[in-house]
């Protein structure tokens, strides 16, 4: 049971490598929804040992990050009748080779985060390369979907590096960042829904009229 | 008590408008509401600066000097937009804003203030990191009301690059965490983390820092990460682009100023927060003079001109010495000033129907009153004296001569000046100058009504008034703000 975080850590990474090689936008919401589940058991250990705080935190994550925004993203994607793949500007399996670099040199860079010796390489390194990854993706992508969700799993990647550093941030905090994501996630699907009313397409790449 | 009033009145207006069922309702609506704000901000602004901070919420919420200064700002440029708007829409097509869609407006314009005075009066970095997020939230679909495809070109960049960026943000606020010897619910309160940054493991507390400059920095519009800014300002319906350039690039500041202090200490050496805000100031106001140099578009124009400004007043605090006090001085005639040009710029473009700056010539004969108060506001911002932002740009030079930052004045006067250059000719033809080709035909001075002219009068009297004379309370005030940022 101690080994739980660490299990779902490692679990994180291949979900960050599905998310790189998938090119199915409903798959990509699916992933998330799965990370959304894995973070949420993080501090699983702690609630069973009778925290309330950790208790609350795995119920309110998991409604959240693994059920609510998942589900109104699918409702977004549904909403715009488009073809469902993600048309990333150079393709999967390109950018998995990004993706094993990112993911070494997160290790790496992981043993040498100055946070004394409480501070767990192995999540640091998860974190960063969760975090690396997700930019690198929403970079990557042209579909307003697809940076959404980039988007989100670098806010995993986030709460993973504050778990690594200091067993999480404190519990207020967390509620407060976990409420804001689900406006964001309504706001995001909002927008989205209003941007292919508007433009009739959701590719970023070819709204360019703006400059100067 | 009155703390809870400033935050949660916001919000209960915002539910209000819900209930509004007319636009000319909601549009009275968000005036009496921000009066209201703006009565609760004074009162417990004048409270904070005659005897120090309050507090509520076991210190979760606080107002010091520092934050009741951008309060007051806040709730002033809210009313005067908020009046603004009523003229502005008046003038608009119906399509913009009728009495289906006006509620959200009026929703997310309480929700868009609630959530900066919220980034203002929460003591915890935790808490004010979600509110600095969900003002962006909050003002997305307000840039986007006429729907077409600029705006939501404009409100999807800024949508993506402020959440992305404001994300890195949370990681130097965890960083500083990590940072602090201390754990809890308590350890991320401002005045916790400001007792234990002596304590702080330094080197997290550097990583942090320049974590917090880019992430709020997004939000601030310091360049390279500033890209958002001149598409969102010259996008959103005008009085929306005056909260954002007078007040919301402020509380992006004011975060970024929350930390110096504490990084400050934690490192033991004021000069090297200092060195960071200063590279990207500089860098900031180069970048925006030369996007200024041959700008067409004038709304675009003001938004590089808050590039540029913004710049001026990182530059200012990274001076050191006189410089925070100049450079919070900076951001109030920044507010003013901004606030006046973009309410001047947006009636004139609606009255002649294009942006282009070359197209616009004339507009003291054409629009009398916006015309005049545009040239007030192009001349103060671009520099010129009597007005206040002379005056404050002038004494962030004479700080940064006193503290022997050479180089860093001479970069600063190049751009100023570059900016200057750039910008007098237009704000010249803009003024007096002959139309080359008209997109609509001209017809009599439009007149204006008496908000106009209070308005445009009130805000241009303030500019010259603070120019030859800061009154001895507001010195006292910045005096008080400056000791917050220095650590005091």
């Amino acid at each position: 049971m101690s080994d739980l975080p660490h299990t779902c850590l490692l679990l994180i990474v291949l979900c960050n490598f599905y998310v790189l090689s998938t090119g199915r936008l409903a798959n990509l919401i699916r992933i998330l929804s799965v990370e959304g589940v894995l973070l949420s058991l993080i501090p699983l250990p702690a609630a069973l040992a009778g925290s309330a705080h950790a208790a609350i935190l795995v119920a309110g994550t998991l409604a959240v990050k693994g059920v609510i925004m998942p589900a109104l993203l699918m409702r977004a994607l549904r909403s715009i009748d488009e073809p469902l793949d993600s048309r990333p500007i150079v393709g999967a399996v390109y950018s998995l080779i990004p993706g094993f670099f990112i993911l070494a040199a997160a290790f790496v860079a992981g043993l040498h985060i100055p946070l004394g010796d409480a501070f767990d390489p192995l999540i640091g390194g998860v974190g960063l390369a969760t975090l690396v990854t997700s930019m690198l993706y929403m970079v990557n992508s042209r579909k307003a979907i697809s940076q959404v969700i980039g988007f989100f799993i670098m806010e995993n990647g986030i709460l993973i590096l504050a778990v690594g550093i200091r067993h999480g941030l404190p519990f207020v905090i967390e509620i407060a960042i976990l409420f804001d994501l689900l406006l964001a996630a309504m706001i995001f699907g909002g927008f989205i829904r209003r941007m292919h009313e508007v433009f009739t397409h959701t590719d970023t790449s070819r709204m360019r009229k703006l400059k100067g | 008590m009155i703390l809870w009033a400033i935050a949660l009145f916001p919000m209960s207006a915002a539910l209000i408008s819900l209930a509004l069922r007319r636009r000319s309702a909601v549009l009275i609506w968000i005036v009496a509401g921000s009066l209201v704000e703006l009565v609760l901000a004074l009162s417990a602004a004048a409270r904070v600066f005659r005897a120090g901070a309050v507090s509520t919420l076991d210190g979760h919420i606080a107002l010091d000097a520092l934050s009741a200064l951008h309060l007051c700002l806040v709730a002033v440029v809210s009313l005067l937009s908020s009046i603004y708007a009523r003229e502005y829409f008046s003038h608009e097509s119906e399509s913009s804003l009728d009495d289906r869609t006006a509620w959200k407006f009026g929703g997310l314009w309480f929700a868009f203030i609630g959530s900066m005075v919220g980034v203002l009066l929460f003591n915890n970095v935790g808490l004010m990191w979600v509110s600095m997020e969900s003002t962006t939230l909050a003002s997305t679909f307000l840039i986007c009301l006429h729907r077409d495809r600029p705006s939501m070109e404009a409100a999807w960049k800024y949508l993506i690059i402020c959440s992305a960026g404001i994300m890195l943000g949370l990681l130097g606020t965890i960083f500083i965490y990590g940072a602090s010897p201390l754990a809890g619910e308590s350890a991320l309160k401002w005045s916790t983390l400001m007792d234990s940054a002596a304590q702080m493991d330094p080197r997290p507390a550097r990583i942090g820092f320049i974590l917090i400059l880019i992430g709020y920095g997004t939000k601030v519009g310091l360049a390279p990460m500033h890209t958002w800014l001149p598409d969102a300002h010259s996008q959103a319906p005008t009085p929306v682009s005056a909260m954002f350039s007078g007040v919301l690039l402020n509380c992006g500041f004011y975060c970024i100023t929350r930390f110096v202090p504490i990084v400050s200490t934690a490192v033991g050496d004021p000069s090297w927060c200092r060195h960071m805000l200063l590279g990207f100031g500089l860098f900031s106001m180069l970048v925006a003079s030369l996007f200024i140099l041959g700008q067409r578009d004038l709304k675009r124009l003001l938004a590089y001109s808050s590039v540029e400004h913004m710049g001026i007043v990182a530059v200012g605090m990274g001076m050191g010495g006189g410089g925070t006090f100049a450079a919070l001085y900076h951001t109030i005639n920044h507010s003013v000033c901004k606030s006046l040009a973009f309410f001047c710029a947006g009636r004139t473009i609606q009255e002649r129907g294009t942006r282009d700056i070359e197209k616009l010539s004339a507009g003291r004969d054409r629009v009398p009153v916006w015309g005049s108060g545009l040239l007030v506001a192009l001349l103060a911002l671009i520099g010129c004296a009597p007005f206040s932002i002379f005056m404050s740009e002038f004494l962030i030079v004479r700080a940064g001569v006193e503290e022997g930052q050479v180089a860093a004045v001479a970069l600063f006067l190049l751009a100023a000046a570059t900016v200057f250059a750039g910008a007098l000719k237009p704000a010249i033809s803009l003024a007096f100058g002959v139309g080359k080709s008209e997109s609509r035909p001209p017809a009599g001075p439009v007149r204006s009504a008496g908000t106009a002219h209070a308005l445009v009068g009130i805000l241009s009297l303030v500019l010259i008034g603070l120019g030859v004379w800061i009154p001895a309370q507001l010195q006292t005030i910045l005096h008080q703000a400056a000791a917050v940022i220095a650590g005091n």
